[in-house]
């Protein structure tokens, strides 16, 4: 292949250069944030050049970049924008944010899982299938062909047709206009081959309850126009039969519920799917940021032992509560989700029946004014799902005060660990051993009691 | 039995318990009243005699029963082990002589005047602290969202300003509602959102529409000044209304919400 282009572009082809992905196109994830916030998900790749490179401006580039912002950063990392702009000049920028995301999100150790809708958790749906802890990376759940069948669907999460919820009024009307439209007869024929199964179906139950082995198969060729229209008029008062067959023939990704009676119906006859709620992820449920399959593993300290908990991370809260709304809690450069339930990060309920009177943290009723550098604390990083924007949202939980004191210990910042020898006092060794005789006389002194119940012991006289 | 003991829920009873004024238990009718002893009850129980080297220490300002409760004396002669036992209660109690019962109301007025301006100065200071912590909250107008990443800059000042301002519309409006705008003629709160102050057509630079939406727009535009329902050198004065009167906009059914 080399050998057919001039030496130059085999070159050219053969660099760096031109390995570079191009740039994944922006999500729909950041309306309301500036131009220049970080995004939810990268969109360029980010390059670094080694030091003796970097000193003369060589980042293997066109033109070199300036010295005054590339050496003056503990962060040598780039995203080339544009290579070569119509002003000549190499567009670029700091890709610190998303590669330090990356680098934290590694150390938090944290397992990529399959998302579980909350209706779902309980009750009769709560199953091991619906585990909230099953990894992406199940065999039976990362499914990257085009499988139609009933238990594939409800575990892809690529399918060829959109997410309808997701698509505004215009979009699904483009949808409409360009993707559907055009196929409406493709249509008809696909809906009299399924008639034609069914009718097949229908014969061959018949020719078991009546005992004969004759049976009649009917092809979609055989299907009369009567016979057609009738079973179109049954459809349109079949809405989730008729959904089932139209996200079959557009490969639609399938929907938890359509109705209450719909439901019913898609519970007897579709499998669960961990997207049906929520839509599916615009890129693979692990979004390649993590590849770890599970978080059930324990850390050994080397002088405590085994942790029951996983070391806590220290999480900065971003925003205080606000009306309705929960604090925000930043946890290695993601927005995560506080910990379930009434805890430190919650409204403090005062005391009464049902509220319970927990300590609240600093900065979560109002902004912290005093702490340097703003309000933090510890949380548990348990798992993190890819949501139907891209997002990786990070679940936590509260983490316990024995994990914290040892983190904090970590860092340098209490003294637990005491490995002095004890030391008693005579006078202590002596009080000790006069303590023991009085409790051994006061064992010698008590009555021997009658162990059998009486009507004394039931408290009756 | 020297100390008697009565049995109410929730209050310890017999020689431990003391009201909180110095009062005998038994002999205040206050604190019978209050703890809700039946009179009955408190009759059949017995009662003390003062004795006899306590007579100078009954205070002047009382003229309850509870007077004569025995309490320690400046120099008592001869103590009676009744005394002594119940006395036993009193000890943290500083010497009382004549006059001290004014002293002590004066004293305890201002320790209440002290603890409640404390309270004042507490609140206050939290409430001031509040007010500082919404200002600046203000300058942090970003809504969080999970799954959002963010890094140092994202928390700056000058990233903040940039989300305050509203944002220059990215995408086409109209393809992303799917709407023909010429249908919408009659619809001034969607035509004020495509032209200005002064009624000018909004460039489809400014709008973020392509060309034949623009076009569309503007149509719809002079359509509605043409016709006489959109006014052509100022705003609609229902908009008006709904800058300057916001309160307004709650009422139900006058914006046709």
């Amino acid at each position: 292949m080399a050998s057919s282009v001039s030496p130059g572009a085999a070159l050219l082809r053969s660099s760096r250069l031109f390995a570079m992905p191009k740039a994944q196109p922006e999500l729909m994830t950041n309306t309301l944030a500036s131009e220049t916030a970080t995004r939810n998900v990268p969109q360029y790749q980010a390059i670094t050049s080694p030091l003796s490179s970097r000193e003369k401006g060589d980042w293997g580039l066109k033109r070199p970049l300036p010295l005054k912002q590339t050496m003056a950063t503990t962060t040598p990392l780039v995203k080339i924008r544009q290579f070569d702009s119509i002003e000549k000049i190499t567009d670029y920028g700091s890709a610190a944010d998303h590669v330090m995301s990356l680098e934290k999100f590694g150390e938090m150790r944290v397992a990529m899982t399959v998302p579980v809708p909350q209706s779902r958790n309980i009750g009769a749906f709560a199953s091991v299938e619906h585990d909230p802890l099953r990894s992406v990376f199940e065999e039976d759940l990362d499914i990257l062909t085009n499988d139609r069948s009933k238990e594939a669907v409800a575990k892809r999460w690529k399918f060829n047709g959109p997410w309808l919820a997701m698509l505004s009024e215009g979009e699904f009307k483009k949808f409409m206009r360009k993707q559907v439209q055009p196929r409406r007869s493709e249509f008809r024929t696909y809906l009299r081959e399924v008639l034609a199964q069914k009718m097949t179906n229908e014969a061959r139950h018949k020719a078991r309850e009546d005992g004969s082995t004759a049976v009649t198969t009917t092809t979609a060729k055989d299907v009369t126009d009567a016979e057609y229209d009738h079973f179109v008029r049954t459809l349109r008062d079949s809405r989730a039969e008729l959904y089932g067959y139209v996200s079959d023939f557009l490969d639609l990704p399938p929907v938890t519920q359509v109705g209450v009676a719909d439901a019913i119906y898609a519970k007897a006859n579709s499998e669960f799917s961990p997207y049906g709620m929520n839509g599916p992820p615009p890129s693979h449920p692990s979004a390649g940021i993590g590849y770890l399959r599970t978080t059930a593993f324990m850390e050994n300290h080397p002088v405590y032992g085994p942790q029951e908990q996983k070391t806590p991370t220290l999480a900065r809260i971003i925003r205080p509560r606000h009306k309705n709304a929960q604090a925000n809690i930043g946890v290695g450069g993601f927005i995560a989700e506080i910990p379930a339930g009434s805890n430190e990060f919650t409204k403090r309920m005062l005391g009464g029946r049902y509220g319970s009177a927990h300590h609240t943290i600093k900065g979560v009723q109002q902004l912290d004014l005093d702490t340097y550098g703003g309000a933090k604390a510890y949380v548990e990083p348990s798992k993190a799902v890819v949501n139907s924007r891209g997002s990786v949202v990070i679940s936590t939980n509260v983490a316990k005060e024995d994990a914290k004191l040892i983190a904090d210990e970590k860092k340098g910042f209490r003294s637990i660990y005491n490995n002095k020898e004890i030391r008693r006092t005579k006078a202590a060794a002596a009080e000790e051993k006069e303590r023991e005789r009085a409790a051994q006389l006061e064992e010698a002194k008590r009555p021997e009691t009658d162990i059998l119940g009486s009507s004394e012991t039931y408290g009756l006289s | 039995m020297l100390q008697p003991t009565l049995k109410l829920s929730g209050i310890p009873t017999g020689g431990s318990f003391r009201p909180r004024h110095g009062r005998n238990l038994l002999s205040s009718n206050i604190t019978r009243i209050l703890v809700n002893v039946p009179t009955a009850i408190a009759k059949m129980l017995p009662r003390f005699t003062a004795p006899r080297g306590l007579a100078s220490s009954i205070r002047q300002f009382s003229t309850s029963a509870s007077s004569l409760a025995p309490r320690e004396g400046p120099a008592p002669t001869r103590r009676s082990t009744t005394a002594t036992l119940l006395n036993l209660n009193n000890s943290q109690k500083p010497d009382t002589r004549r006059g001290d019962a004014a002293q002590r109301i004066v004293q305890s007025t201002r320790a209440r005047q002290d603890a409640s301006s404390a309270n004042i100065y507490a609140l206050t200071e939290a409430n001031k602290q509040r007010r500082t912590a919404e200002e600046y909250m203000k300058d942090m107008p970003r809504h969080w969202v999970p799954g959002d990443v963010y890094s140092p800059h994202d928390l700056s000042g000058a990233e903040m300003e940039k989300t305050r301002k509203r944002n220059r519309r990215r995408g086409d409006v109209i393809d992303a509602l799917g709407i023909r705008p010429q249908d919408h003629y009659k619809n001034f709160s969607m035509i004020n959102e495509f032209v200005n102050s002064t009624n000018q057509i909004m460039h489809g630079r400014v709008n973020g529409l392509r060309a034949v939406n623009q076009r569309r727009v503007a149509k719809m535009v002079r359509r509605a000044i043409g016709m006489g329902l959109y006014p052509s050198t100022h705003q609609h004065p229902e908009m008006f209304n709904r800058k300057w009167f916001p309160d307004q906009r709650q009422a139900p059914g006058r914006w046709g919400n």
